[in-house]
């Protein structure tokens, strides 16, 4: 399901309780709490009633969404290999140094 | 290269690390560089600073193997020296840090913001080609603060949970998911800037 019809679905859901007047500061606020699923329902309400009559605040979750599939979007980078072999040939050498020298220099972490 | 046991555990390879075991060492080089490789290039874009934090990385885990305790998993050790290292790194170094206010919403008074807020989504994947947009959320990313770079890269690069997170950065979890939210608002606003200055630019 897309989070259009997702939406659609919620803003045909009545609103139930108290009418709470939620600001878009609260609702940003509140905003990763909401993705997550987390908020209580009667809070869950009044963002997504807030959500209804504020264009702004549709375009603030759509582009914080969007913000986190960017991120996961990017693609691994391979190591590249001459550097796998630097880096192992890096840690042999500097491993056969430290058993040579016997007393093992502690290095801070 | 044949083994009996042919994808050992991290926890056995550990074990024979701390008796002594070099292939165990290199068993575990190889399963983790490419992930802390790509960690440290996520910190640092310079491709010798990220091939020095590898060094320093593998080196500490050699060395200080037998302190580690097993109360984390391994991997949740590996990434805690790598954060470190990486962000040692970058201390006293990169770009001079911008002021985050500007990216961050702006609401009036009564809690409004102050000015239409923008779907920059909308048509992006035809305005931009793959690659630059991942050279924007990239370059993004890098310019973020420290803090905000580990939860980011941690979280919704790497996929680590909260729970790991915390661990690897040694604070809660309510404050891993406060930091994240921060950094995911700042990183956003930067996103805004660049998508709508790419609109104007035709």
């Amino acid at each position: 399901m897309t989070f259009w019809e997702r939406f659609a679905r919620w803003v045909r859901r009545p609103f139930r309780g108290r009418q709470s007047m939620m600001t878009c500061r609260e609702q940003v606020d509140l905003l990763a709490d909401y993705l997550d699923g987390a908020l209580d329902p009667g809070v869950t309400g009044a963002l997504e009633q807030h959500l209804d009559g504020c264009p702004s605040c549709l375009n603030f979750i759509k582009t914080y969404k969007a913000t986190t599939v960017l991120v996961r979007e990017i693609p691994c980078e391979e190591m590249p290999e001459e550097l796998m072999n630097r880096l192992t040939s890096f840690l042999k050498e500097k491993i056969r140094q430290e058993k040579a020298g016997g007393d093992r220099r502690e290095t801070q972490a | 290269m044949a083994t009996d046991r042919s994808d050992p555990s991290d926890q056995d390879l550990v074990e024979r690390l701390k008796a002594g075991e070099e292939a165990a060492f290199e068993a575990l080089l190889v399963r983790y560089r490419g992930k802390v490789y790509r960690l440290t290039l996520s910190f640092t874009k310079n491709p010798e600073d990220a091939e020095e934090v590898l060094q320093d990385v593998f080196l500490t885990v050699y060395r200080k193997i037998v302190s580690f305790d097993g109360r984390s998993a391994f991997g949740t050790w590996l990434y805690r020296i790598a954060v470190n290292a990486a962000l040692m790194k970058l201390r006293g170094r990169g770009p001079i840090q911008e002021s985050l206010e500007e990216y961050l919403p702006q609401f009036t008074e009564d809690g409004r913001h102050t000015r239409m807020v923008v779907d920059w989504t909308e048509g992006a994947e035809e305005r931009l080609l793959r690659k630059e947009r991942e050279r924007i959320v990239r370059e993004a990313i890098e310019a973020l603060p420290p803090d905000y770079k580990v939860v980011i890269v941690l979280r919704d690069l790497e996929g680590l949970s909260n729970g790991e997170v915390a661990e690897i950065t040694d604070t809660s979890v309510l404050a891993v998911k406060a930091r994240l939210h921060r950094a995911r608002l700042v990183l956003r606003g930067k996103l805004e800037r660049y998508m709508t200055e790419s609109w104007r630019r035709g």
